[in-house]
């Protein structure tokens, strides 16, 4: 039984069966069986249900599916598309290479610098890294500082998310 | 991919072949594991028995294509140890890392090799794993001396293949056995956690090792980035319903009534009451939580309402269960009699909660008087075993099926999820999921409990400590390890804890005349141990305790602790922190306005790992560079120096990344981390109320330096944890001259210590 509404995620039309007030990241992970995202404590204080809506950060375990749609929502599933999207060389690249889709630089600087321990946070770190990386692409230390704040990773794996945002920073400043 | 058996085996039920031959046959029948559902035509009790850990079939399968399936019991919660047992076993076998999985503790496919806890899955499960494919390796090249009719000592092998030295003939694994068994049988010592193997093989000489040992990336992390990599959150189940829990407001509380909906909930299958146990079933996860959040449920205190908001009066108020001696030598009081100064000081660590990301969650599968259980486990048998006899069954009618859960830091040596599950897809005849809330998580996963520790040492003339008097006053870490599922408790039927841990430990100098007492009280609230057991409370007290005596002494803390160790391995943890932080004996406090700068030292060490203490192993050191703000009260961790050995190191990246996050959780301790009460209630509910170290809190640097050596791997896990705590109590009093004994060091306790001073 469909609710009569329509989200776009990760470039698709995705019609959902959920109620409007149905938080997104049920929607994401129960209909849509997109399991990148998670939940954690349901009340916007962790950030392991971060998400972009139009290319910055929202907490999905917040937003009502209904408030989501009409909005570009990419989840960590989506990223490395939506940056091939936008960085066309990058998508001919992989191609080439007969790869799959090459990984958003935040990403392949997440394996570079192997920043995840357990990983449940890491989805949440890396879309707000996206996001900030958006609108800053040349963040300082203390902007990745303050951009981060609001995300717990509890086995401590802050030392290297820095570091990653720095080297996604570098790369991203490179192929622009 | 490592993970596409699992989600294989989670989104299909896997039923019982022929016991026998499927068990012999132990990892080879993996690929075909996925097998159709059960019908309700053929509706049978399954039986799953357990893996025989005599059959190398039971540790190491090898396919046609040359790929490697090894086996094993034990779990990683995200420390990285799943890597290092593929690079064991790519090692002995001589394969490429990539060629190797591992399906790790599966009760119906791996080894029981009990639990993953006390950071030792390297120590326990290394000999093990290199011995099994050392055996799989002897068993090969015998098997192509045959093939090419040479003696074993003219082959070669690399990357699975099988050269005669002298001639171009060569053989890969794969076509050696591809699919078949070895069926060679092994002789077992010991069961459990201790369990070890031997056959004829003989493993690799540390010397000439190409994969152990290496900074290989982590075989999990590429799907942990591309937001693929299966949580036990993200386990589907054919038909799978969604189920919650309803738990009582306060401790000591019993049901009185459910008492239903104000309104329809839609959605809602069955709401579950067994006991004090109430449960909600729904068709979607958004059903469960709105119904719980909905259900009017009636309870009341049975006596007395429950009372610790001062967690360290409860502690000294509850009785005794046990007394235990730690350790004992020379003679104290004597020794004390003719000390030159005696100190005494009694130091207080708070209740912590793991705060496990994601909260408790597991599927369960309960089908025609069998269970198959997808859980997070850090004990998959301790689970099976467990669950099985809350609900009746015999064991071997439980299957658990570990999948990763969220790092959970010793939380998931217990699985509440699991029984939850279990008992209300008993309830429904279908599959339920059940995730708790964070509040759940908060209020009523077991937390790691107060301590009250007494120590009184006395020194000689010379500054050397004569004496060491060490009373731990606390309830068991492990009360919630076994018998004490919390849903199990809620049915009143279960048997309660066997076990305690968390006691006092020794310290790691050398003091001629020391008593080491653990005075262990009856539970207070539900415990299980949290990464170290109580080996940052123990350390916090040892090492504050270290430095007031350096300081009554005149010595420099550094110099203090070396003159009180000849272990060549603490030493040199000590003297390397030292170098690389450029210690200065003479260094001065550094005042900036209101900020006052200073450093501050801890050790840690286990020596060869033979030291008797409760948890973390390894030898460790940590040098803090804090910033004081006599305004605020607030302390910065600007840099930290570690130097760390953890004996034999089996991955530099990962021991490092043990290292750097360990530090940052010890921070968060020292800083932040205490559960707060409110008449029998946990007040510290969310992240809020339960604050953790934020990006703001981490260091400018965190510099560790690895201290590789050929001694026998240590655990790496928690040491890094134990030791921030009380370097940064030690750096406060350098920068103020204040002493503060109580965990967490938190701007308003400075601030209160400084007005008094």
């Amino acid at each position: 039984m469909a609710s009569g509404i329509t989200i776009t995620v990760n470039g698709k039309q995705r019609e959902v069966r959920a109620d409007a007030e149905t938080p997104l990241v049920y929607v994401l992970r129960n209909e849509l069986g997109l399991h990148g995202t998670k939940f954690g404590c349901g009340v916007a204080q962790c950030g392991v249900c971060s998400v972009l809506l139009d290319g910055q950060e929202i907490r999905s375990c917040i937003m009502p599916v209904a408030i989501a749609a009409g909005h570009e929502i990419t989840t960590l599933e989506g990223v490395a598309d939506s940056w091939a999207h936008r960085k066309p060389a990058a998508k001919a690249k992989a191609q080439d290479a007969q790869q799959a889709p090459a990984l958003h630089p935040v990403q392949q600087a997440w394996i570079d610098l192997q920043v995840p321990q357990c990983g449940y946070c890491q989805s949440g770190m890396m879309i707000q890294a996206i996001s900030l990386l958006n609108t800053n692409p040349q963040p300082t230390r203390s902007d990745i500082v303050a951009a981060m704040q609001g995300h717990i990773c509890r086995c401590g794996t802050h030392m290297r998310i820095i570091a990653a945002i720095e080297r996604a920073a570098a790369q991203m400043s490179k192929e622009a | 991919m490592p993970h596409d058996k699992n989600i294989c085996a989670v989104t299909q039920r896997p039923t019982s072949p022929a016991r026998r031959g499927f068990l012999k046959a132990g990892g080879a029948l993996v690929v075909t594991f996925c097998l159709p559902a059960v019908g309700a035509s053929t509706a049978r009790t399954q039986i799953f028995d357990k893996v025989p850990p005599d059959q190398l079939d039971s540790w190491i399968a090898v396919a046609q294509d040359g790929s490697v399936t090894a086996f094993t019991g034990r779990i990683d919660m995200g420390t990285g140890v799943e890597t290092v047992f593929v690079q064991a076993v790519a090692e002995e076998l001589d394969v490429p890392v990539g060629a190797v999985t591992f399906v790790l503790g599966d009760t119906a496919r791996t080894p029981d090799q009990g639990k993953s806890t006390a950071s030792n899955n390297i120590a326990r499960n290394l000999p093990p794993m290199r011995q099994a494919a050392a055996e799989a390796r002897l068993a090969l090249v015998e098997l192509a001396a045959q093939h090419f009719d040479v003696p074993v000592q003219r082959l070669s092998v690399r990357d699975g293949i099988v050269s005669v030295d002298g001639d171009a003939r060569k053989i890969s694994y794969g076509e050696l056995i591809g699919g078949k068994h070895f069926n060679v049988t092994l002789s077992v010592k010991g069961t459990g956690n201790q369990t070890q193997i031997k056959g004829r093989a003989q493993v690799k000489d540390p010397k000439s090792f190409r994969v152990l040992g290496k900074p290989i990336q982590r075989v999990d992390i590429p799907a942990k980035v591309r937001g693929e990599h299966r949580f036990v959150h993200d386990v589907v189940v054919d038909g799978m319903l969604h189920g919650t829990v309803v738990l009582p407001p306060g401790r000591g509380m019993k049901l009185v009534s459910v008492d239903g909906f104000p309104q329809p909930v839609p959605g809602v299958v069955k709401v579950v009451t067994r006991g004090d146990f109430v449960g909600i079933v729904a068709e979607t996860e958004q059903a469960a939580v709105r119904a719980r959040n909905a259900l009017r449920v009636t309870w009341a205190h049975t006596g007395k309402p429950c009372e610790f908001d001062d967690v360290y009066e409860t502690v000294r108020n509850t009785p005794l269960l046990e007394q235990q001696v730690e350790g004992k030598v020379g003679d104290t009081q004597k020794a004390f009699a003719s000390a030159d100064k005696v100190l005494e000081s009694t130091y207080l660590l708070p209740v912590n909660s793991h705060g496990m990301m994601g909260p408790s969650c597991a599927v369960a599968d309960f089908r025609d008087g069998s269970l198959t259980l997808w859980s997070g486990t850090q004990w998959p048998e301790g689970t099976r075993e467990d669950v099985a006899k809350m609900m009746g069954l015999r064991v071997d009618n439980v299957h658990v099926v570990w999948v990763q859960g969220s790092g959970s830091y010793g939380r998931l040596g217990v699985d509440d999820a699991a029984g939850d599950a279990a008992l209300l897809s008993q309830a429904v005849g279908r599959p339920v999921r059940v995730q708790w809330q964070r509040a759940d998580e908060n209020q009523w996963s077991p937390l790691c409990p107060a301590a009250v520790i007494r120590v009184k040492a006395g020194l000689d003339r010379q500054g050397r400590i004569v004496a060491w008097e060490f009373e731990n006053r606390t309830p068991g870490h492990s009360t919630a390890e076994r018998g004490n599922i919390l849903a199990w408790r809620a049915l009143g039927s279960n048997p309660g804890h066997n076990r305690l841990s968390g006691g006092a430990d020794n310290p790691s100098y050398e003091i001629p005349n020391l008593n080491v007492v653990t005075h262990y009280t009856h539970e207070v609230v539900r415990a299980i141990y949290m990464r170290s057991v109580a080996g940052i409370q123990n350390a916090f007290a040892i090492e504050c305790m270290m430095d007031e005596l350096a300081a009554q002494a005149g010595a420099d803390p550094v110099a203090f602790r070396l003159t009180h160790t000849t272990n060549q391995r603490s030493r040199k943890v000590i003297e390397t922190v030292a170098r690389k932080a450029g210690w200065n004996a003479s260094q001065k406090p550094v005042v900036n306005g209101d900020v006052i700068e200073a450093r501050g030292i801890a050790s840690m060490c286990a020596g060869d790992g033979k030291l008797a203490n409760h948890g973390a192993w390894g030898n460790l050191a940590t040098i803090v560079d804090v910033q004081v703000n006599r305004k605020t009260g607030a302390i910065r961790v600007k840099r930290v120096f570690v130097a760390f050995d953890a004996g034999r190191i089996a991955n530099p990246d990962g021991l490092r990344a043990q290292a750097e996050g360990g530090t940052l959780m010890g921070i968060s301790r020292a800083l932040k981390e205490q559960v707060l009460f409110r008449g029998g209630s946990v007040a510290s509910a969310d992240w809020l109320t339960y604050p953790v170290l934020q990006f703001s809190d981490v260091p400018e640097t965190l510099d560790v330096t690895l201290i590789d050596n050929d001694h026998p791997p240590l655990g790496a896990g928690e040491v890094p944890n134990v030791t921030p705590a009380c370097a940064i109590g030690n750096a406060l009093f350098a920068a103020t001259g204040v002493r503060i004994r109580e965990l967490p060091l938190t701007p308003d306790k400075v601030k209160a210590a400084l007005a008094s001073a």
